[in-house]
């Protein structure tokens, strides 16, 4: 199962990070409110994941395995601040407003997740894929979270306006409550049009 | 005894690449991002003072005195106030006319309020309707749709602590100095 397809597939649809394996949620509650957001918050994470998943592999076969854990927690750390820097200094404005989240992809389970499950045993080549998917599952789940979130919460997209003044904006979406109905609502629908497949049992 | 060196080898080498490429990045990009922050602040000084969003004409036209700033053509002068919000500091920055009777206008700029709620306070219409409003009587804010004062402004629907904070922030630019 290590063909490229393979790999998308599977971290885009079958082990979509967020809504079958319920990982990043901070995240998915935090940033969701504004698609500009959003969007940023995912490149950010497509960089983060997919690079230190590489980086992990590179380094899978020198590391020693009982610091494994400190190891990845070092590589993630380490382009996560890369990221912080960047923002910083190139898009101000959205770093402001997504605050401390950047800083909190270093918790974000799926990195570490990646890192343990799939990079530490794989070749560096898949394992970078496989951490591109991941973060492309990622984005399309909170993408389409905050399409729903921002006309509702704001009456924008992308910060247009697209809903008429008199539009009652429900304060609901433009919290995190509001992407906890959503994320819900996301489970259900995909868990419908793709069911998981049976957990074994002995 | 032998793994365990190189374990502690082997981090202490990956901590110095890691430290080593965050170094690099940070020296790199420090001069862009204090002058970030520079701009954004001189933003919100021009737009207090209804001034256009030109931050190349600031030296130009503002004079900057330790943590206030006179605009040098009316003598107006503007000041960073800040204080607690409902989940954070709201700083701002706001400007008053030359004697110090008037608010010429305020830009709420770094809070922490409640998205769609408190959070409203940095929008336009908001901030707009202390533009004017005298330092010699106390500013109000009151609820939106009842009537209305000379020196009262709509407070937000669903933000009575933020409105409140801000209330008490704004009647304290009178004791600026």
């Amino acid at each position: 199962m290590n063909g490229a397809g393979d790999i998308f597939k599977n971290g885009i649809l079958r082990q979509n990070s967020v809504y079958r394996q319920v990982l990043g949620i901070c995240s998915t509650l935090a940033v969701t409110n504004l698609l500009a957001n959003t969007l940023v918050m995912c490149v950010a994470l497509i960089f983060t994941v997919s690079m230190s998943s590489l980086t992990v592999s590179i380094l899978r076969n020198v590391t020693p395995q009982r610091i494994r854990m400190m190891v990845q927690v070092m590589i993630i750390s380490t382009y996560v601040i890369v990221v912080d820097l960047l923002l910083k200094a190139y898009l101000p404005d959205i770093s402001e407003q997504l605050g401390p989240y950047v800083g909190l992809i270093i918790t974000n389970c799926i990195i570490m997740g990646r890192a343990e499950a799939f990079a530490a045993k794989n070749r560096p080549w898949p394992a970078f894929l496989d951490g591109l998917a991941m973060g492309l599952g990622y984005t399309m789940v909170l993408m389409l979270i905050a399409l729903v979130r921002e006309p509702l919460g704001f009456g924008t997209i992308f910060g247009l306006a697209v809903l008429p003044e008199s539009w009652t904006r429900w304060a609901v979406m433009a919290m995190a409550p509001g992407a906890f109905f959503m994320l819900g609502i996301v489970i259900w629908v995909m868990n419908l049009i793709d069911p998981p497949a049976k957990e074994q049992r002995s | 005894m032998k793994k365990t060196l190189w374990s502690v080898f082997f981090m202490l080498l990956l901590s110095c690449v890691c430290a080593g490429v965050l170094a690099a990045i940070k020296i790199s990009t420090d001069d862009l991002v204090s002058l970030n922050e520079k701009n954004a602040l001189q933003r919100q000084v021009l737009a207090a003072f209804g001034l256009p969003d030109d931050v190349s004409k600031f030296d130009s036209q503002v004079r900057t005195i330790g943590n206030h700033w006179r605009l040098a053509r009316t003598g107006a002068t503007a000041y960073s106030i800040s204080g607690m919000g409902f989940w954070a500091p709201i700083h701002a920055v706001v400007a008053v006319d030359a004697d110090k009777t008037t608010i010429l206008g305020i830009r709420f700029f770094r809070h922490g309020e409640t998205p769609g709620l408190g959070g409203r306070i940095s929008e336009p219409w908001f901030m707009r309707q202390f533009e004017g409003k005298r330092l010699d009587a106390p500013i109000r804010l009151v609820m939106p749709g009842g009537r209305k004062e000379l020196n009262d402004v709509d407070a937000i629907t669903g933000a009575t602590e933020t409105s409140r904070k801000v209330e008490k922030l704004i009647n304290r630019v009178k004791e600026l100095q």
